[in-house]
């Protein structure tokens, strides 16, 4: 177990995993073994088709908690009608809440997004938003009765790990509830950095699925993640400007 | 052999064709023949510049199909174009792409000639209109709009994105959308790569036409052309080659291409008299001349590509 | 009745939610499904109960990869 809680719930990892991007759909059921994600993202779509034997069952059969997002929403409303098929399709009232202001930076709409999130907790579901790395929104986020935040490193699928470390730092000194570095981790550096820096748990999608070996950077995320977090509870030395020697200088020949 | 083969899109034709070259008895069925996805397809013969990592089988089979094609095209009456494909890639995310590609092509012994510009040439891809391909094979293979009924030794599925139940759920559509455009200034070959991210590839015809393709999209609504799309496709087509600015945009097209779980096709037997030839995504046209040698072939022999064959879908919780 | 299913004009002939569930989806009780009404989700235990109305907006989707 990895210790992290998030709305009474023990997650099994401190990695959860989106499944958007992969080359092809026989790749998930290798990734999700390596990754050993505590939650996975699906997100919600139109169809005409039952889909049997597709994504769901794949998911279904490795027994990972589900967490679907609301991608592509740009509305509150359009957030809120998204979240409440997703809990009627799914069977979760978890949901990553996303409520998206522009479309070329994938950023997050502020105002839209406290609103889908206030209303969305007060329907009961289990909200985990994707916001900026603000922490007065992060903690407007957790005062409305969001169950975590979940900021951004950098934009999404942009693979430039966490290009603010003091702005994540504040969120997690803004909120008591659970930091999920989400978007923008393109390697397990940048994943093992957010760790260090104190959040609970990272988020990554295109980091895996559209590496060259999405099963090997899985692994690779899995093991960062772990490292982070053992690091940043083993309490790490100071940076110093000038050389502190770790050898003795008495009794040298 | 008395054959069915449902479908005469460029697999179906392509496979008839074969099993009438060697002396079978074919009844193609179809109501609209190359009307699917072989009536979008850009036509390229491309295996080095669609390859992704994992894809080592697809690669082999596609060089394997690619050497086919200039006796297949010859027979046809159709011509090859065959000046190779330049990668190329946009901004510097697009230009670390480009390397990707390169590194996984080095690796695989694929020819990649890095020119002075920073593009990257493949040489020995080739290009041929699928349309063209078509109707040279309507030409000799005989279609008929209904399943007449009567007897078959054997019945051959290549209905594309859509097979008949019970292998609804071995194919899926993938939603491509491409434009067809006339240019008086085309670039000398096809080139591939990509634009702020999203893929693009612009193909010239000796004729003049040039096509632009393409988005790709997971639902299964009908295909329909959206102006979102149509809008990306210029965009990207516009930095990849200024002069496409002045060209006149002839055709929008959208259509779904038959995807399957692992991106291979589907070749061999699913049923005792059944076989399906479907499911070949983004490599119809390359693969055309490969999956009607196998057909054939496993039809006289019985013989069954392990790695194309359709069982391997069958197992697990279907 | 000529509704708008999934953003496309679809004309249907049973009255209610499950019966449009099996003309579209070959299935009257689908699992991984939701369907929304005139931006209302209908539960899925009212699905054969729910009756559309002409020209009603109707949304069915499950999920798909993403995130």
């Amino acid at each position: 177990m990895s210790g992290l809680t998030i709305a009474g719930r023990e997650l099994t990892s401190r990695l959860l995993l989106g499944t958007g991007g992969l080359p092809s759909l026989a790749l998930l059921e290798p990734v999700l073994a390596a990754a050993d994600p505590g939650l996975v993202t699906v997100s919600v779509r139109r169809t005409s088709s039952t889909r049997e034997g597709g994504l769901l069952s794949v998911l279904r059969r490795h027994g990972v908690p589900l967490l679907p997002n609301t991608a592509g929403c740009l509305t509150a409303r359009e957030a809120v009608l998204t979240a409440e098929l997703a809990r009627e399709a799914l069977e979760t009232d978890w949901v990553k809440l996303e409520v998206i202001g522009d479309e070329t930076s994938l950023l997050p709409d502020a105002v839209g997004l406290l609103d889908a999130a206030d209303q969305l907790v007060r329907r009961g579901f289990t909200v985990l938003p994707y916001t900026t790395d603000d922490p007065v929104l992060a903690r407007r986020l957790s005062d409305v009765g969001c169950a975590a935040v979940m900021p951004l490193g950098s934009p999404i699928g942009s693979g430039l790990g966490v290009l603010n470390p003091h702005a994540i730092e504040a969120v997690r000194a803004a909120v008591a509830v659970p930091v999920v570095l989400d978007a923008g981790v393109g390697t397990a550096s940048d994943a093992a950095l957010a760790m260090e820096l104190g959040c609970d748990a990272v988020l990554a999608a295109t980091a895996v699925t559209r590496a060259d070996d999405p099963v090997a950077m899985a692994r690779a995320l899995r093991l960062a993640v772990e490292a982070g977090h053992a690091a940043r509870g083993a309490g790490r030395i100071p940076r110093r400007a000038v050389a502190r020697a770790s050898s003795p200088t008495a009794g040298r020949i | 052999m008395r054959t069915k083969i449902l479908g005469a899109g460029i697999i179906g034709l392509s496979v008839a064709d074969e099993l009438q070259r060697r002396g079978h008895a074919v009844t193609v069925v179809d109501p609209a023949p190359g009307s699917g996805a072989s009536h979008a397809a850009a036509g390229m013969l491309s295996p080095s510049a669609e390859l992704w990592h994992g894809e080592e089988t697809l690669l082999g089979l596609g060089r394997e199909s690619l050497a086919l094609w200039p006796a297949f095209a010859r027979d046809l009456g159709v011509p090859l174009h065959d000046t190779g494909t330049l990668l190329v890639g946009h901004d510097a995310g697009d230009q670390q792409q480009v390397a990707r590609q390169v590194a996984l092509l080095r690796h695989h012994h694929a020819p990649a000639e890095e020119l002075d510009d920073g593009s990257v040439l493949l040489p020995d891809e080739a290009s041929v209109d699928p349309r063209a391909v078509v109707r040279a094979l309507l030409a000799r293979v005989p279609v008929v709009p209904v399943d007449p009924g009567g007897d078959h030794d054997v019945t051959i599925l290549a209905t594309g994105a859509v097979l008949p139940p019970p292998y609804s759920s071995m194919v899926r559509g993938v939603r491509g959308e491409i434009l067809r455009l006339r240019c008086d200034d085309p670039p000398p070959r096809t080139l591939r790569g990509w634009v702020h991210g999203e893929p693009i590839y612009v193909v010239p015809r000796a004729d003049g036409e040039v096509v632009v393709g393409a988005t790709s999209e997971e639902h299964d609504a009908a295909p329909v052309v959206t102006a979102g799309g149509v809008l990306r496709l210029l965009t990207a087509a516009r930095l990849v080659w200024p002069a496409l600015d002045r060209a006149e945009l002839v055709e929008a097209t959208a259509r779904d291409r038959p995807g399957t779980a692992d991106n291979l096709p589907l070749v061999g037997p699913v049923a005792p008299g059944l076989v399906l030839a479907a499911g070949h995504y983004r490599h119809g046209v390359l693969l055309a001349p490969l999956t009607a040698r196998l057909v054939a072939d496993h039809l006289e022999t019985g013989v069954v590509s392990p790695a194309l064959d359709p069982r391997r879908l069958l197992g697990g919780d279907r | 009745m000529r509704l708008i299913v999934n953003g496309a004009a679809t004309d249907v002939v049973g009255p209610t939610v499950a019966d449009l569930l099996a003309t579209c989806l070959n299935d009257a009780r689908p699992h991984g499904i939701a369907v929304a009404v005139n931006g209302e989700v209908v539960c899925r235990s009212d699905w054969p109960r729910w009756a559309l109305a002409e020209a009603d907006t109707v949304e069915i989707v499950t999920a798909v990869q993403g995130g």
